[in-house]
């Protein structure tokens, strides 16, 4: 999870891509692969009560995003975040 | 693997257009110091503000190809080299853009429906209001896969999340404020 918003920050300031639409239809946790364990993963065996998976975080659609090197592109990216979100319900 | 299969506005914006420029190494800002001073250690930045993938290492995989793979320290599900793909960032593999058979014509809502109406219907008339909005059709493959982060498996898993990210919107706005307000 750590990991979503350090996409959005690497994606700017590595890459001056500034994504279009921040939101949680866009954040995925990253799995193996598509199979029941891997998207709803198990305790290891004697885990500690504790214990929890932990996964990787990423964003994903960057076909909405902008390059900030291109003026016209970066006028034309008038949202960082989903039109729920500035709905405000 | 993952495929998205899209009908977009233009041929140019799309996944993986942008996906080119963030797999692109060389539009890194810490690259290009780099280059234009090789020889002093400041230009390559300061590695300990972001932990998870060092500055070092985009400079020197550049000008070396064989010194990423010694840094790289794999941990199990970990698709990022931190180079060429930057964590947190979905991979994308390669792309296409489908053809119509038996033309060599990419697919569009315009190619589509010229070939569907015999020649002389005015399917496509572009002297007044289209009929039909004009889209591109284009295919992307990710080699990462991902669940929605609604599916957090405990508690912990969710306030780990909310704590991370609470961090990373703090280091990265820092930056976007600095530079455009």
């Amino acid at each position: 999870m750590p990991n979503k918003p350090l996409g959005h920050r690497n994606g700017y300031i590595n890459r001056e891509v500034l994504h279009g639409d921040v939101s949680d239809g866009n954040t995925f946790f990253l799995i193996e692969d598509f199979k029941p364990e891997s998207a709803v993963p198990s305790p290891p065996d004697h885990a500690r009560e504790d214990w929890t998976p932990l996964r990787h975080g990423m964003t994903g659609d960057w076909g909405s995003a902008a390059d900030c090197r291109n003026a016209g592109e970066k006028e034309r990216l008038r949202r960082t975040v989903s039109l729920y979100i500035l709905s405000g319900k | 693997m993952v495929i998205k299969d899209c009908w977009d506005l233009s041929e140019s914006s799309c996944d993986h257009v942008i996906h080119e420029k963030l797999q692109d190494p060389t539009r890194d800002p810490r690259f290009q110091d780099f280059l234009k001073n090789p020889n002093n250690p400041d230009s390559l930045g300061d590695a300990s503000a972001d932990s998870l993938h060092s500055d070092k290492l985009v400079a020197g995989a550049l000008v070396e190809p064989d010194f990423v793979q010694a840094f790289i320290t794999p941990d199990g599900l970990n698709p990022w080299d931190g180079v060429k793909f930057l964590r947190g960032i979905t991979i994308m593999e390669s792309y296409m853009q489908p053809m119509l058979k038996g033309r060599d014509v990419v697919e569009s809502i315009q190619s589509i429906s010229s070939y569907m109406m015999a020649p002389d219907a005015d399917c496509w008339d572009e002297s007044d209001e289209a009929p039909l909005e004009n889209r591109y059709r284009h295919r992307t493959l990710f080699s990462t896969c991902g669940v929605d982060i609604l599916w957090f498996s405990t508690a912990r898993e969710l306030f780990h999340g909310i704590a991370g990210a609470i961090i990373g919107e703090g280091s990265g706005s820092r930056y976007f404020f600095t530079n455009f307000s």
